[in-house]
């Protein structure tokens, strides 16, 4: 379990994982049909 | 940091279904690509390649969510059932955009595309309003009390225990708006009889007890009060 401090950065790390998902699958897409 | 990763692969397997379904509509929708046979549309570069693999490596990510996040509490669990409303309603989109701008420019509404975009929608909003329901459901029930004592006639956690059975039958309704934890337990220094039948109005007007429920529980309170149960 998370404690309510560290849940807030948890959910910036996961929030920017996510973030870094959608930018990472249009550089690829970009790569691959460029 | 699994976890992480997990998000990673399912945003990014999300938003490369969605680029690639973009890039087949674009062309008319449809295309093939190798294979024996004569091709009538052929599949721009690549974008066979990040279909057939944002599918599986999507489902195996939000599995990876699923797993690692209920390990981290439910709600971090949770994120992975958001994938299913985010990819229908993403790809819903599409559909609908595609429908009302074609891509060849002719105008008009595209019928063949806005009835799978309608049902995409549905598909996508009906489980993401039932997951706000059911979170909407859990927040509340987070806070009332945790475990009651089993019942008894009369019993000092009745009130209580009312309140939860209220916000477990109609979470929307059954307790209107917010009611902070520190309404639902009684005030410092008015503890006692006063105080449980402060606190018993204040949900009566809340609309957490029905009137019935309410006399029940301040006639339950008032019998504790009575024999001395109360703290």
């Amino acid at each position: 379990m998370i404690e309510q401090g560290t849940g807030r950065w948890f959910l910036v790390s996961v929030v920017l994982a996510a973030v870094a998902g959608v930018a990472f699958a249009f550089w690829l897409f970009g790569q691959l049909t460029g | 940091m699994v976890y992480l990763a997990g998000v990673f692969c399912l945003t990014a397997s999300i938003a490369g279904l969605w680029l690639g379904m973009r890039a087949v509509m674009n062309i008319g929708g449809y295309c093939a690509s190798g294979g024996p046979y004569e091709i009538a549309v052929e599949c721009p570069p690549g974008v066979d390649l990040v279909i057939i693999l944002a599918v599986p490596v999507g489902i195996l990510s939000a599995g990876i969510v699923a797993w690692r996040g209920s390990r981290l509490g439910r709600s971090w669990a949770g994120i992975a059932g958001l994938a299913w409303p985010v990819l229908f309603l993403s790809l819903g989109w599409n559909f609908l955009e595609y429908a009302v701008r074609p891509p060849d420019g002719s105008g008009g509404l595209v019928l063949g595309w806005l009835i799978p975009g309608v049902i995409f929608v549905l598909m996508g909003a009906f489980p993401l309003l039932i997951l706000l329901r059911a979170r909407r459901k859990a927040a509340l029930l987070d806070r009332l009390p945790g475990p009651l004592p089993a019942a008894s006639a009369g019993d000092a956690a009745r009130p209580l225990r009312m309140a939860r059975r209220a916000v477990e039958a109609d979470p929307a309704g059954g307790v209107r708006g917010e009611v902070p934890m520190e309404q639902l337990r009684a005030p410092k220094g008015a503890t006692g009889l006063t105080g449980h039948l402060e606190r018993l109005a204040r949900l009566h007007e809340e609309g957490a007890l029905s009137a019935d429920e309410y006399q029940e529980a301040k006639r339950a309170v008032i019998a504790a009060a009575s024999r001395g149960e109360l703290g």
